[in-house]
């Protein structure tokens, strides 16, 4: 049973002095896989450790599972699972036996402790290295040994703050697949922070864009980046005569340098893609692309699309 | 050379288990803390070094004790005395202090060092209960340089006495002393080392510190003491010292300093407590 909302939060503020770190921030989050996005000290790692109790807000509330953040905090720790942006791992341990120690520490009996210690693990994919001793480990078992202690305990939300910095980009899609697999297989909701839209995009299903402290927006990826009904066409030479040729048999295209954007009525979807076609062969230069447009969670850092108000 | 999707299968093990058991809270994710950094002390679970250190120091911090109990069984005047219970600490001083500042520097160091405290912090327990857990754990660890060298001579004495009875009756009102002044110094220098190796990053540099801190004070104050008599007050300024009149007090014997016996006690208490106080402090800042 999970209560829903898994977050609220009502005009959470945190001061540090002269620093704003969080402003006035409104937040209801959904189970599911939630993506915490913006720019390096917008606040991401200041709102997840005051939704672990760690930080005591300024002003405002938070709750986390129907627990108060601050008040409750124990109960809070007790269901949720925690794995930093830096590194936290013992370097002498071997991985089992710090993520049973872990799982104690979350308050698991010894033998439930090592039966979750191994599982988690072994979902991480870390299952035959977990003897060895940490500093043995590449970055991305690390990350993963990370994971595994937060999820020892079989947590009903996972807040991973950075989860695939510092990996290599085969790495960092394996963390992320990985991560996909624990919200969507598992069913464990996850909220991760991450200063990289394309990982959010990759893997969440909703979103919080947070700048400087406020929150910019929040809702559901899908509300984000959409299909759009526009076809972005790109040439090998200049798309302006194509432009003008679509133009006279009633296509609207909007021209720039190599790239040409045309708004397209899904019902006439198949004669506008002829049209263009048509158009790029009477004018005589290669096509390189045609494609649907699909806004990216990177418009959403451009001037015209921020600032409008969050859910 | 992206990789798609890990192939399910693989790498990653079937379905997911969830666990319905029982949560049990602060309490117990406190004593698993402690046991966890008393064995870790004691460097089992972990590799031949810090096993070799502590349990050879605590061999050293026996040996008075045995050439005590072998002289006791095989001498033969039967009140001679080779070490005295309240002198013991004077003769393994040292051997306390090393292993105050090895196993201190171990159980706050390493998780400051690595970044783990805020795991710790991230489970369920509150500020207070994590220096507690250690603080307990390092002074339980010195039980075994400071109450188990003194109770073993304590029996071997008593069962090396030519008359069990006699000894008994005049040796007898030791043991609380030995209780008491082996708890004492075990918590006072578990809380000050503790609290000097937090503010050393590397874990040389918290041995240091922590050797420091016990011996500077220590050799100044035995130096300035014969010079001036106002100067013996220094030795308030010394844990060695403030844990020696302590238990010279307890075991009824005198001080350097001419001064109430209950200045002394006081005075040890208030080692004990300030600096189990800013060890809880000072790590609750550190997250």
């Amino acid at each position: 049973m999970i209560p829903t909302p898994l977050i609220r939060t009502a005009a959470l503020t945190k001061h540090y002095p002269g620093v704003v770190a969080l402003d006035a921030v409104d937040l209801i989050v959904e189970p599911g896989i939630v993506g915490l996005v913006g720019p390096n000290g917008a606040g991401k790692s200041t709102l997840i450790k005051i939704l672990l109790g760690l930080l005591t807000p300024t002003s405002g509330t938070a709750t986390v599972l129907g627990f108060d953040a601050g008040r409750e905090s124990l109960r809070v720790r007790e269901l949720v699972g925690y794995a930093p942006e830096h590194e936290c791992l013992p370097a002498d341990l071997s991985a089992v036996d710090f993520v049973v120690h872990m799982a104690r520490m979350s308050g698991l009996p010894a033998a439930a402790a090592r039966e979750r210690g191994d599982a988690a693990l072994r979902y991480v994919g870390l299952a035959e290295e977990r003897y060895r001793r940490i500093q043995g480990y590449s970055t991305g078992m690390k990350q993963r040994v990370k994971l595994a202690q937060a999820l020892a305990h079989d947590p009903k939300l996972l807040l991973l703050d950075e989860p695939a910095n510092g990996l290599d980009p085969e790495g960092r899609e394996e963390m992320l697949a990985l991560i996909e697999r624990i919200g969507h297989e598992f069913s464990i909701s996850i909220v991760m922070s991450s200063h990289l839209l394309s990982e959010i995009e990759r893997v969440c299903d909703s979103l919080i864009v947070i700048e400087q402290g406020r929150l910019v927006r929040a809702g559901q990826i899908a509300d984000f980046t959409g299909a759009t009904h526009l076809l972005v066409v790109e040439v090998d030479g200049a798309a302006d005569p194509i432009a003008r040729r679509l133009a006279t048999v009633g296509v609207e295209a909007k021209a720039a340098g190599r790239l040409l954007e045309v708004s397209v009525d899904p019902a006439e979807a198949t004669l506008v893609h002829d049209a263009i076609v048509a158009a790029v062969a009477e004018e005589g230069v290669p096509l390189v692309r045609l494609e649907q447009g699909r806004h990216t969670l990177a418009d959403l850092f451009s001037p015209a699309e921020g600032g409008a108000p969050a859910a | 050379m992206t990789a798609g999707p890990v192939p399910r299968g693989t790498i990653y093990d079937l379905g997911y288990e969830g666990y319905d058991g029982p949560r049990q809270g602060r309490r117990y994710a406190v004593w698993s803390l402690y046991v966890l950094s008393l064995r870790s002390a004691f460097g089992l679970g972990r590799g031949a070094l810090p096993k070799v250190l502590a349990f050879g120091l605590v061999t050293v911090a026996l040996i008075p004790a045995l050439i005590q109990v072998i002289i006791a069984a095989i001498g033969p005047e039967e009140d001679f005395s080779f070490v005295q219970p309240h002198e013991y600490y004077d003769f393994i001083q040292v051997v306390i202090i090393l292993f105050t500042a090895a196993l201190a520097s171990d159980l706050v160091g390493s998780d400051r060092r690595f970044g783990t405290l805020v795991l710790y912090f991230s489970r369920p327990i509150r500020w207070a209960d994590y220096g507690a857990a250690k603080l307990a754990a390092l002074a339980t660890g010195l039980f075994a340089v400071t109450l188990l060298p003194q109770t073993l001579m304590f029996f071997g004495n008593w069962l090396g006495a030519a008359d069990a009875w006699r000894w008994a009756e005049t040796n007898a009102v030791d043991f609380a002393p030995i209780v008491g002044s082996g708890l004492m110094i075990s918590v006072t220098f578990a809380a000050v080392g503790l609290l000097t190796a937090t503010y050393a990053a590397r874990r040389a540099f918290a041995i240091i510190s922590v050797l420091a801190l016990f011996l500077i004070p220590f050799i100044v104050v035995e130096a300035i003491t014969d010079i001036s008599d106002d100067a013996k007050y220094a030795a308030f300024a010394s844990p060695v010292h403030v844990m020696r009149s302590f238990t010279l007090v307890l075991f009824n014997e005198v001080p350097a300093i001419d001064l109430p016996w209950g200045v002394f006690i006081l005075a040890a208490f208030a080692y004990a407590a300030a600096a189990a106080a800013l060890l809880l402090t000072r790590l609750r800042n550190s997250v």
